[in-house]
């Protein structure tokens, strides 16, 4: 009998009234909770000493203290407008430093080309992802200056004019030439004066109209009839150029994914691209060569 | 705008409505009312110090929480007696069937019983029947579930009954 009262808690919902219709007509069989109800009816009579809240309340009022509010301390406050004022100054200063002593760095990203006028008058036209520094201090003694990437270079006449690169230097008096570093390939281009390119073991004295490209030992000379480089404009320009040379200058210009299938890697393409329209750009390089691709979301290449 | 324990006419508000209960409560863990009515005026000043932490609607299970806590810490007296006022007996008909459930050692024998239940039991039970908690409310208050309570509900009344027919068989 008390595990039917058990079950599910029977008893339980049966005091407290929550019984299902079932569950009532089988409460109905028994007669065993009469005495349980009659005392549990007594029991609900029986009572505590009740509390004058209103008193006890007040007795406690005395213990209480404000509620807990968070002390900030102005301390920190003020070392850190300090911290800030240091900082400010710190970054004017080194900026100042390197303005007017120090290294001049210019970086250019994705798309972007900057022209920079050098202490001596010489103009420099910097590719886009490329990177150029120089030392502002020491230009008028020593026209030296490091480069990662590609640009143009327009040098007033004077002293030798360095351009160093992680692939060899470039060394030339007054003249305007065109260096470029793609993984490890040194392209130098010279459009005017004459230029002389050396890496490693191999060394070249380059007329106007005259190229190279140097990927380790191996030299190979170009040959245009521009007077100036064609990136520098709004379009690329290539003459037989390897397709991954052109898919490495198109991706900076451009912030698009690609990746050429090992097919058509050495493919040789002549023509050019525009630095201001993706789909035109793909269209005027991969469309001549009858190789199929598809932009997906606007920066992706996938090749078929 | 939120109700904020913190803003005094709430908190006193809140106290007035559960000071008691929480007494209570603590009354059937212990058997002493001096204690209860310590340990419940301790709990409504550890409310206070955390007013800005306890939620409006938590406030009954956070007061009833810290009662136990507080409760837990004390030294348990071994054997916990309660006992209750009750009202006077009514003039007895002996023909009436309930007649030998009514009398005053019968009454002690019940508050003994319901003193000498398993303290989870007895408290479930009396927040019941003594201050009138529905089950749910008293689940809020202790933060377990409404089955957990009617499951020491029905421990205690089983064991309730099966003491009322032995004390009737004597």
């Amino acid at each position: 009998m008390s595990e039917q009262l058990e079950n599910n808690e029977f008893i339980a919902r049966w005091l407290s009234g929550d019984l299902s219709e079932e569950e009532k007509k089988e409460l109905a069989n028994r007669n065993d909770l009469e005495d349980l109800q009659a005392v549990i009816k007594d029991i609900d009579t029986w009572s505590l000493p009740a509390i004058d809240t209103q008193q006890s309340l007040k007795a406690l009022k005395g213990q209480l203290q404000k509620p807990e509010t968070k002390v900030i301390s102005l301390w920190p406050k003020v070392l850190r407008y300090a911290a800030a004022v240091a900082l400010i100054a710190t970054c004017w200063f080194v900026f100042d430093y390197a303005q007017n002593a120090g290294t001049v760095s210019l970086k250019t990203s994705l798309a972007e080309t900057l022209t920079h006028q050098l202490p001596d008058g010489s103009e420099i036209i910097l590719g886009a992802q490329s990177s150029v520094d120089y030392s502002k201090k020491t230009w008028d003694k020593e026209r030296t200056l490091n480069l990662q990437g590609q640009a143009f270079f327009d040098v007033e006449k004077g002293a030798s004019f360095i351009v160093e690169t992680a692939l060899g230097n470039v060394k030339v008096l007054g003249t305007e030439f065109d260096v470029q570093t793609i993984g490890d390939l040194l392209k130098v281009n010279c459009f005017e004066g004459s230029v002389q390119v050396s890496s490693g073991t191999v060394s070249e004295i380059l007329k106007p109209g005259q190229g190279v490209l140097i990927e380790g030992n191996n030299l190979e000379r170009v040959v245009s009839d521009k007077t100036s480089p064609d990136w520098t404009g709004t379009i690329s320009i290539y003459e037989g150029a390897a397709l991954s040379l052109v898919a490495a200058d198109l991706k900076r210009y451009y912030d698009v994914e690609l990746s050429l299938p090992a097919a058509i890697v050495n493919q040789s393409f002549s023509g050019s691209f525009a630095h201001d329209n993706l789909e035109a750009a793909l269209s005027s390089i991969f469309s001549p060569l009858e190789i199929a691709y598809e932009l997906r979301n606007g920066r992706t290449v996938v090749f078929k | 705008m939120q109700k904020s324990v913190c803003q005094e006419e709430v908190y006193n508000t809140l106290y007035h409505k559960h000071f008691q209960s929480v007494r209570n409560y603590v009354y059937y863990k212990c058997g002493d009312l001096d204690q209860a009515q310590d340990i419940a005026q301790e709990s409504f000043i550890r409310l206070w110090n955390k007013c800005a932490e306890v939620l409006f609607e938590k406030v009954t299970g956070f007061v009833h929480t810290v009662a136990n806590r507080l409760f837990l810490d004390q030294v348990r007296s071994k054997k916990v007696v309660l006992n209750f006022e009750k009202d006077q007996l009514p003039q007895q008909n002996t023909e009436d069937p309930f007649y030998i459930l009514r009398t005053e050692e019968f009454r002690a024998q019940i508050e003994q019983v319901i003193s000498d239940l398993p303290e989870g039991q007895r408290e479930v039970f009396l927040l019941n029947r003594v201050d009138k908690h529905t089950y749910k409310e008293i689940a809020e208050m202790l933060g377990v579930s409404q089955t957990a309570i009617e499951k020491r509900m029905t421990k205690a009344l089983i064991k309730l009954k099966s003491k009322i027919e032995e004390f009737k068989n004597i």
